[in-house]
């Protein structure tokens, strides 16, 4: 599109947003930059808001908090984003059945609290990064604590979800267990908004630990060899391994019953580790200019895989619970992406690039063929206009 | 929809089939056929143009040509325990039954998952592992005879559910024949392929998106201690508050099972008595597994939850063989009802937990209303309710009255914030039922996943989707019930 149409469509949007369209400074993606925001008020809206960018021919970045950016590729055009701010409700926290709603736009830090008021917690977390509920459901990205709370595809019941032909659906329910229909949500959950833009979501919460106990071992050579053993304790929700420059060593957290955390507490602390009062969990962003991957590995893979990085002299940060890393190449992207292959053949897993600003003309899924084949045939689906996100997901889709 | 075939590649189907697995693996006459116009839904009855019995994947994907040739289309099927008329052979299809392939190719124990062809039984997997001191957690109540692709296709559960999840839950992989003939790898064994949630979509499907031919799944470890306890209460509302006290108080047991009075009385006359007291209000079973450490002060919780809601008696499982006969009374409710009619219809709907008591009183009054001989056997911790209703379906009239009730229960389950279906799926049992949860937008949606796997509707064709063949009493908006509300 030229630049002048690209002017007129972004004009025509704003006529159609009317008293919610808010211009502000450009923020950029690559070669994008959006700077003009349209807030719905509510799911209905916003699939209006989809229907009138299907006709004009634009193209929307959903957003919630946006702490999600480097999530997926970089978008290939957006005239606008679709802030979910208006969408912050918690409309049901049923502290008798573990269940709550809560609308996209709700930021994740709230439902929490919410959740423990309530006598529960929700299994759900974002590095303390502020995210929105719906930012945190369509990257759907692993997170330590996914060992002990599940994925966020175990955690969601059921979505509304507005459409780019400006209908709002809904799947899964409020129930626990639910086989009516096709199970939609798990391919909209980590979809990147790509078809179509989440509004609200039933959650399951989570029992509260009877007890939390964090430890942490000291850096030395065996901690990776026997880290995959130590994450498979029974009250094990987090272990985090990491080697390089930062401080090395592995990271715990049990939680759950008190004899059992009880029990892991003196079996590990006889393994040489030491209980501490806050554990570093998380992977450390990228350093700057370093392109960062996550990999998976089967667990037995696991050693060759520390001994590979170890020889490269890259640092990484593990958790062997879920047979995931986080690893940075200080390269070019060419020389990066060869040696996340690499080490993901190394693994029997997969890698995915975390610096999407850094991967050229690369697609940071490294999607397969059939993957991409049939994630086309399911953007034509929904999106045929290619009105949501375009570009950002699996196959640049 | 697939064209209608014409007379002539409809009559070559057959050798053609019969060139991809010869003539020992491909049924075709009436009486053979005969077996296979029903899986455990034995209202719903159509027969199928042929059987086949593939062995390996290029089988399946020459099968799936040929039915595309001849414009037919095909149903997968398992062991047939379905009970929502899933492996339903609608417009005269073929259907590729996968029992003959039962490979467990590969069991890593090291990293806890097992490879296996969609024959095998769910229990054999367990069995196969159970030496390696691990086992496969989704476990259906017919898990002695169904098959993991049909628990795929349904996204099974079972009573341990409500620890372990569901099917869903535990596959990795899966290898798919695509209704196209193709044949795909989708998700890997460390179950986070980036991308789209493929496998997510597929589970559950029913066999509508293509025919499993293998599938990487998560096996758990054997716990290190199992505790089962047995609760007897006056009535079935008290084991339903004890059952809320408990998941109230944090504890996640393996499986929180109840029984009522009408079943109780079934099982204690049949070949599965459990020494069961006949005037038991209802039977609360609990399950509790995890680390040896962790159980005691388990069951002492759990005991003292049942008794604040006046459990007479609970007790601990003493052994093994004590524990069997414990589950005895859950697991040959089903069997035991064969007693009582020469059929059974097992319904399944899922409420709200808290909603159970009060929707189960309606479903007796239901039962009750209609004349017809209703028991109540459910998971009570994730308020999936199962009504059984004994019938004979030779007496129209009783046949009639057992859909009316079924279609009364799912509208007060619907009604109360539930689904119509919590395992058992919605096949061809409840297709016109689906309208009562979903909107027409929500059901296009599901449309759109279907028609980028199937966009001709030939791979298991009239399940799960509202039809206009269906008889119009059957389709509850022709009665004008408007679609009840979600949340």
């Amino acid at each position: 599109m030229s630049p002048s149409a690209e002017r007129a469509s972004v004009s025509r949007l704003a006529d159609r947003a009317g008293a919610r369209w808010q211009e502000h400074a450009p923020v950029s993606f690559g070669e994008t930059s959006v700077a003009a925001t349209w807030t719905p008020s509510d799911a209905d809206e916003v699939a209006h808001a989809l229907a009138a960018s299907a006709e004009l021919g634009a193209a929307v970045l959903p957003r919630g908090a946006g702490t999600q950016a480097d999530c997926g590729n970089l978008p290939e055009r957006a005239d606008c984003f679709l802030s979910s701010a208006a969408l912050e409700t918690i409309d049901a926290l049923d502290a008798s059945e573990g269940v709550c709603h809560a609308g996209a736009g709700t930021p994740l830090a709230r439902l929490q609290a919410a959740a423990v008021e309530a006598g529960w917690e929700l299994p759900l977390e974002d590095a303390g990064r502020g995210s929105s509920l719906g930012g945190v459901l369509a990257t759907a990205r692993l997170t330590p604590r996914a060992q002990g709370f599940g994925r966020v595809r175990n955690v969601v019941l059921g979505l509304e979800i507005a459409h780019a032909n400006g209908t709002v659906t809904r799947c899964g329910g409020r129930v626990v267990k639910n086989v009516t229909g096709y199970d939609l949500a798990k391919l909209y959950l980590g979809s990147l908004g790509s078809l179509g833009v989440l509004c609200g979501a039933w959650l399951r919460l989570r029992p509260k630990p009877q007890r939390v106990v964090r430890l942490e071992s000291d850096p030395g050579t065996e901690t990776a060899s026997r880290a995959v053993d130590w994450a498979r304790r029974a009250s094990v929700r987090a272990c985090a391994v990491r080697e390089g420059a930062t401080k090395a060593g592995a990271a715990i957290e049990l939680a759950g019953d008190a004899a059992s955390v009880a029990a892991d507490r003196d079996a590990l602390i006889a393994e040489g580790l030491q209980e501490a009062e806050d554990v570093d969990l998380f992977a450390h962003p990228a350093a700057d200019g370093h392109l960062e991957f996550q990999l998976s590995f089967l667990p037995t893979r696991w050693p060759a895989l520390a001994a590979h990085l170890r020889d490269l002299s890259v640092g990484y940060c593990a958790w062997p619970g879920l047979g995931v890393l986080s690893v940075q190449f200080d390269a070019d992207a060419e020389r990066a992406f060869a040696l996340a292959g690499e080490a993901a053949a190394i693994a029997e897993g997969r890698w995915r690039c975390e610096t999407p600003s850094l991967a050229g003309e690369r697609d940071v899924f490294g999607a397969t063929d059939a993957e991409s084949a049939l994630g086309r045939a399911l953007k034509a689906q929904f999106d045929p206009a290619g009105v949501l996100n375009p570009g950002r997901m699996a196959g640049r889709l | 929809m697939a064209s209608a075939p014409d007379a002539s590649s409809r009559s070559a189907l057959i050798p053609a089939l019969e060139a991809v697995v010869g003539r020992e693996r491909c049924l075709s006459t009436p009486e053979e056929l005969l077996v296979y116009e029903c899986d455990g839904l034995t209202s719903h009855v159509a027969t199928p143009t042929a059987v086949v019995f593939p062995e390996t994947t290029e089988e399946v994907q020459a099968l799936v040509r040929a039915c595309r040739t001849a414009g037919v289309p095909f149903v997968p099927r398992g062991a047939g325990t379905g009970l929502s008329g899933g492996a339903l052979a609608s417009d005269d299809a073929v259907v590729v039954e996968c029992s003959r392939m039962q490979a467990i190719r590969h069991i890593d124990v090291e990293n806890r998952i097992a490879v296996v062809e969609p024959g095998v039984v769910n229990a054999d997997l367990s069995v196969a592992a159970k030496p390696h001191g691990l086992f496969y957690a989704p476990d259906p109540s017919s898990q002695l005879a169904c098959t993991l692709g049909g628990n795929v296709a349904e996204n099974s559960g079972g009573p341990h559910t409500l620890k372990y999840g569901t099917t869903t839950d535990h596959v990795l992989a899966l290898e798919l024949v695509l209704p196209d003939g193709a044949c795909i790898t989708l998700g890997d064994a460390s179950g986070l392929a980036p991308g789209f949630d493929w496998v997510g979509a597929v589970v559950g499907s029913e066999g509508t998106l293509g025919i499993v031919t293998a599938m990487t799944v998560r096996l758990e470890p054997i716990p290190e201690r199992v505790e089962t306890l047995l609760a007897i209460f006056d009535d079935v509302v008290s084991a339903c508050r004890a059952v809320g006290r408990i998941i109230e108080s944090g504890l996640v047991p393996a499986a929180l099972e109840i029984v009522d009075q009408r079943t109780i009385r079934a099982v204690e006359d049949s070949v599965y008595a459990a020494g069961l007291p006949r005037d038991a209000g209802a039977i609360l079973i609990v399950e509790l597994d995890g680390p040896d450490v962790a159980l005691d002060a388990q069951i002492a919780e759990v005991q003292t939850h049942c008794r604040a809601d006046g459990a007479e008696r609970v007790e601990v499982a003493r052994d093994e063989t004590e524990r069997t006969q414990f589950w005895r009374a859950r697991k040959g409710a089903f069997g035991a009802m064969g007693r009582l009619a020469p059929d059974l219809y097992v319904h399944d709907a899922v409420v709200p937990r808290t909603a159970l008591p009060e929707v189960l009183a309606k479903v007796c009054e239901i039962g009750d209303r209609y004349g017809l001989t209703l028991s109540n056997v459910f998971h009570a911790g994730d308020g999936n309710l199962h009504p059984n209703i004994s019938f004979d379906r030779r007496d129209p009239d009783e046949m009639a009255r057992v859909i009316a009730a079924g279609e009364a229960i799912l509208r007060t389950c619907v009604e109360a914030g539930g689904v119509i279906t919590g395992e058992h799926g919605v096949g061809s049992e409840k297709s016109d039922y689906i309208s009562l949860v979903f909107g027409e937008a929500d059901l296009d949606a599901m449309q759109k996943l279907r028609s980028v796997f199937d966009p001709e509707r030939v791979c298991n064709p009239g399940k799960i989707f509202p039809t206009t063949r269906f008889c119009a009493e059957s389709n509850p908006k022709a009665r004008g019930y408007d679609r009840v509300p979600f949340g």
